[in-house]
C-alpha cells in the first residue's frame, strides 16, 4: 500500500559490506552495463528520490535521505553518483554508497551533460525517469540536445524483481522485522491501546529489531480503512486496522491487519480469501485466478480498493513496478509478494488483510501472514 | 486569515487572472504542499485541487482508498477517491477545460508519468504556482497555535536528547528514539537533521557514526503538529566543552538575538539577517557571513507555504503581522566548526514573539 514519505529519513543507511557485499554490486553493475551495451546506449542515468530510489539503491546502495540523486554509469565501469546538498554535506552522503567520490548535485543538466561529453556518442539510457518530477525530464532533454535520452524501464526493471540469494537473505530478515512489529502492534491493541498508541508501539519494536525505516497506517474509525496518522487525536478503536511497512538493508517488507475483539464476518470472509490465496500461490499461477479464488471466499462483498489489485512485488521497491500497466500478472518464481484480500461493506466495516511470499519451482513460502 | 479566507484568496486570484478553473496538484515529496494549504488534506499519494468559478471546489485524493481521511480533513470539499489521477480529472472536464480561462498550480512536481498527462490535458493553462503560494501565504489562527505546539514539541525533543546521548551511539540511533519520542507527544513528521563531529562543517542527515566524546552534536529539530512545521536548532558537546567553544557559542546566540529584536512588522526580512551579520562581523567573522560559508540566518515555516521566506540580505519580504520563521544564525567558525542555534518567531502587532520558551544554549551531554 502506499505510505506517508517522511520530511526526511533518519534511519540507519550506511553501506553495510557485511550485509551487501561490494560482489553483489559489482555483479549487478557487470549485468545492467551487458543490457546498456547491448542496446546501443553510451551511459546510463538513475535517478532517485527518498520515495522512488530502488534503481540507485540497485546499483549504488545509495538512497537519498533528503532529496535526489543520479548516478551516471559509463560503459567502462566507472559510476559517478551526485546527491543533493551542500559540498559539507557529502561527509555522510558519501557513507551510503560504495561509489568513492560523491559530488554535490546542483545542476543536473549541466553535470551529466560534462559527463556525457567523455562517453562515445549514441543514446543516453534513463532508468527511473517515471519517478521525476514533471518539470525535470524536458530540462535534461534540453541540455543534451545531441543525445536522445531513452527510458530503459523495460530492459532494466526485470532485474530489480528477481532477487539474488544476497536480496532474498535481506528481505527474510525484513520480515523478522515486520513480524516483531506487527506482534507489538497486536499485543498493544489487545491491552486496550489507542489506535496511534498501537502505532507507535510497532514503530518502536521495528526501530528496536534494526529496520532503518517504518511507516504504519492505522484506522481513523473503527473499522476503517488504514490512513496517515496525521493527527495527535487518538481513540481505542475496534476493529482496528493497520498496515506496516519496514525497510532493512534497503529492502521492504509489509503486511496488512485486521484485530477485533468480537467476531466480523468481513473479518471471517477476508481470512478466507488470504487463506484460499497462499493455498493456491506458485510459480505460473496468474494474478487473476488468485483474484477470483478470493472474491469466491467473499460470499458477495466488495473487494477493497486496497485489495483489486491481490499481489504485489516488493523488493527495493514497497510496491515494484511491472512490466504491464495492469500490475503482476503471474507469479514467478524467484520474486517476493506481498498477498492481499480485503472487504469493504461500509465507512468502519472493513476488513484487509494480507502475506508475504517468496515463490519458487515448486511452490511458494510464507514469509509472514497476517493469518498467524 | 481562516482557511475559508485562504480559498478565497485563491478564487480572487483566478479573477484577476482571468481563469475560470483553476488545478492545483501536490503529491507527497512537495515541500510545500499548496493542496493542504488549501484544504488541510495532506497528501499521501498524489492529489489535486479544482476551483471552478460556481461549483463546489473538488479534492481528487489517491489511491482510492485514501477518501475516507480526505472527508475527514477537507471539511466544506467535494472528495473523489482515483487510481488514476489524470484520468479523474479528466472525467470531471468531459468537454475538456475552458481554454484561455484554466490556471494550474503544482503540475510540473507530480510525477513525470502523470504530470505530463495532466499538462496535456490542460493546454495552455497559465501556471499560477508563485503567485498562488503568495495568496495564500498568511497562517490561520490554529496554524500558529500548532506552531507553538510543535515548536513546544521540538523543545521536549531537545530535552530528551541530552537525557540519552551517550558516546557509544550511532547518530541515527539517536535520530531515531528522538524521532519516535517526539510522535509520541503528537509530532506527525519531523525535518530532523541530527550529526556530530568535534569540527562541523553543516548539519546533515544522520548517519551511523558513533558519538564520542569531544563531540559537537548538532540538531535541527522540526516537528511538525497537525502538518504545521516549527523548528528549534541546537547544539550540545559531548563532554565538557572548551573554554573557546562556550565563548563562540555565545557570540552565535548574540547574533541571534539581535536578528530576533529587530523582527518587526515593516521592515524587510533582509534586515534581520543583516542584523545577524554585524554581530559577527564585528568580532572578525564579516567573511564567514556570506556563500559558501552561509546563505541564509532562517526561513519560512510550513508544509503549505515557505513564506515570508529565507532570512536572508536579499529578500525584500515587509515583515507583517502573523508571519511565522526560524531565525537560526547556523554558522561556520573557524575555530569551532559550525554552531546552531536558532529560535521560531511570530510577528505580533508591534515587534516578535519567540515561541520556544528557553533560548538556544551550549547544552551538554556526559562523556
Amino acid at each position: 500500500m502506499e505510505v506517508m514519505q517522511p520530511a526526511v529519513l533518519v534511519g540507519a543507511y550506511d553501506w553495510d559490506e557485511t550485509s551487501l557485499p561490494r560482489a553483489e554490486f559489482e555483479r549487478r553493475v557487470k549485468e545492467v552495463l551487458r543490457r546498456l551495451a547491448a542496446s546501443g546506449h553510451a551511459g546510463l542515468v538513475v535517478y532517485g528520490n527518498k520515495l522512488e530510489s530502488a534503481a540507485l539503491a540497485y546499483l549504488t546502495n545509495f538512497t537519498p535521505k533528503l532529496e535526489s540523486a543520479f548516478a551516471l554509469l559509463a560503459l567502462d565501469g566507472s559510476v559517478r553518483l551526485h546527491s543533493a546538498g551542500s559540498p559539507h554535506m557529502m561527509v555522510n552522503a558519501q557513507r551510503l554508497t560504495w561509489v568513492e567520490g560523491v559530488k554535490p548535485l546542483r545542476d543536473a543538466g549541466k553535470q551529466i551533460a560534462e559527463w556525457a561529453e567523455a562517453l562515445a556518442p549514441g543514446p543516453l539510457g534513463f532508468w527511473t525517469t517515471e519517478a521525476m518530477p514533471a518539470d525535470l525530464p524536458p530540462r535534461l532533454s534540453a541540455a543534451l540536445p545531441a543525445r536522445p535520452l531513452n527510458d530503459m524501464g523495460a530492459r532494466l526493471d526485470p532485474l530489480l524483481r528477481a532477487k539474488s540469494p544476497v536480496e532474498r537473505r535481506l528481505m527474510r530478515e525484513a520480515r523478522s522485522v515486520l513480524a516483531r512489529a506487527a506482534a507489538a502492534l497486536r499485543e498493544r491493541f489487545e491491552r486496550g491501546g489507542t489506535a496511534r498508541q498501537a502505532a507507535l508501539a510497532a514503530e518502536d519494536a521495528a526501530n528496536d529489531a534494526g529496520a532503518q525505516d517504518v511507516r504504519v497506517l492505522a484506522s481513523l474509525v473503527a473499522g476503517g480503512t488504514p490512513t496517515a496518522l496525521d493527527s495527535p487525536d487518538s481513540t481505542r478503536l475496534d476493529p482496528l486496522l493497520a498496515y506496516i511497512a519496514v525497510r532493512r538493508a534497503g529492502y521492504w517488507a509489509d503486511g496488512s491487519l485486521t484485530l477485533a475483539t468480537a467476531p466480523h464476518a468481513t473479518i471471517e470472509r477476508t481470512r478466507a480469501g488470504l487463506a484460499a490465496m497462499l493455498e493456491k500461490a506458485r510459480a505460473g499461477v496468474a494474478t487473476a485466478e488468485l483474484a477470483a479464488i478470493a472474491r469466491d471466499k467473499l460470499g458477495g462483498m466488495e473487494v477493497h480498493p486496497a485489495a483489486r489489485k491481490p499481489v504485489a512485488g516488493i523488493g527495493l521497491s514497497l510496491i515494484e513496478r511491472e512490466a504491464s500497466p495492469n500490475g503482476v500478472e503471474v507469479l514467478e518464481a524467484g520474486r517476493v509478494y506481498t498477498l492481499r484480500a480485503g472487504v469493504r461493506t461500509g465507512a468502519g466495516d472493513n476488513a484487509i488483510l494480507s502475506a508475504m511470499i517468496e515463490v519458487k519451482p515448486g511452490g511458494a513460502d510464507i514469509l509472514w501472514s497476517a493469518l498467524d | 486569515m481562516d482557511i475559508a479566507q485562504r480559498l478565497d484568496a485563491a478564487y480572487k486570484l483566478m479573477a484577476t487572472e482571468g481563469a475560470d478553473v483553476m488545478l492545483v496538484a501536490s503529491n507527497e515529496l512537495a515541500r510545500i504542499d499548496t493542496v493542504f494549504h488549501l484544504t488541510g488534506y495532506r497528501a499521501l499519494g498524489e492529489s489535486l485541487a479544482i476551483l471552478a468559478r460556481g461549483e463546489a471546489p473538488t479534492l481528487i485524493v489517491t489511491p482510492e482508498w485514501e477518501i475516507s481521511r480526505a472527508e475527514a480533513r477537507a471539511a466544506g470539499w467535494r472528495i473523489r477517491g482515483a487510481e488514476d489521477l489524470p484520468q479523474a480529472v479528466e472525467a470531471q472536464f468531459p468537454k475538456g477545460l475552458p481554454r484561455g480561462k484554466t490556471a494550474t498550480a503544482g503540475l510540473g512536481k507530480l510525477r513525470a508519468a502523470t504530470g505530463r498527462r495532466l499538462a496535456a490535458f490542460a493546454g495552455d493553462a497559465k501556471t499560477l504556482d508563485q503567485k498562488l503560494e503568495a495568496a495564500l501565504m498568511p497562517k490561520t489562527a490554529a496554524e500558529i497555535e500548532n506552531a507553538r505546539r510543535a515548536t513546544a514539541i521540538a523543545e521536549r525533543g531537545f530535552d530528551r536528547l541530552l537525557e540519552i546521548a551517550q558516546p557509544g551511539m550511532p547518530e541515527c540511533e539517536l535520530a531515531v528514539r528522538l524521532r519516535l519520542f517526539m510522535e509520541e507527544l503528537g509530532a506527525d513528521d519531523n525535518f530532523f537533521l541530527l550529526t556530530a563531529s568535534p569540527h562541523n562543517r553543516a548539519v546533515q542527515p544522520s548517519s551511523g557514526r558513533k558519538l564520542e566524546a569531544g563531540d559537537v552534536i548538532l540538531a535541527e529539530m522540526t516537528p511538525t503538529y497537525r502538518g504545521q512545521l516549527s523548528q528549534i536548532c541546537r547544539t550540545a558537546a559531548v563532554g565538557r566543552p572548551s573554554n573557546v567553544l562556550a565563548e563562540k557559542y555565545a557570540l552565535v546566540v548574540r547574533a541571534m538575538e539581535a536578528g530576533i529584536r529587530t523582527v518587526k512588522p515593516g521592515i524587510r526580512m533582509g534586515e534581520v539577517a543583516k542584523a545577524i551579520d554585524e554581530v559577527l562581523s564585528a568580532e572578525g567573522y564579516a567573511e564567514f557571513c556570506r556563500p559558501p560559508h552561509i546563505r541564509r540566518r532562517g526561513h519560512g515555516l510550513g508544509h503549505g507555504s515557505n513564506a515570508p521566506g529565507d532570512v536572508a540580505p536579499d529578500n525584500n519580504t515587509i515583515l507583517g503581522e502573523d508571519m511565522v520563521f526560524v531565525v537560526h544564525p547556523n554558522q561556520y567558525l573557524p575555530e569551532t566548526g559550525y554552531l546552531l542555534c536558532g529560535e521560531p518567531v511570530r510577528v505580533t502587532a508591534s515587534g516578535v514573539e519567540q515561541l520556544s520558551k528557553r533560548t538556544a544554549w551550549l547544552a551538554t551531554v556526559a562523556a
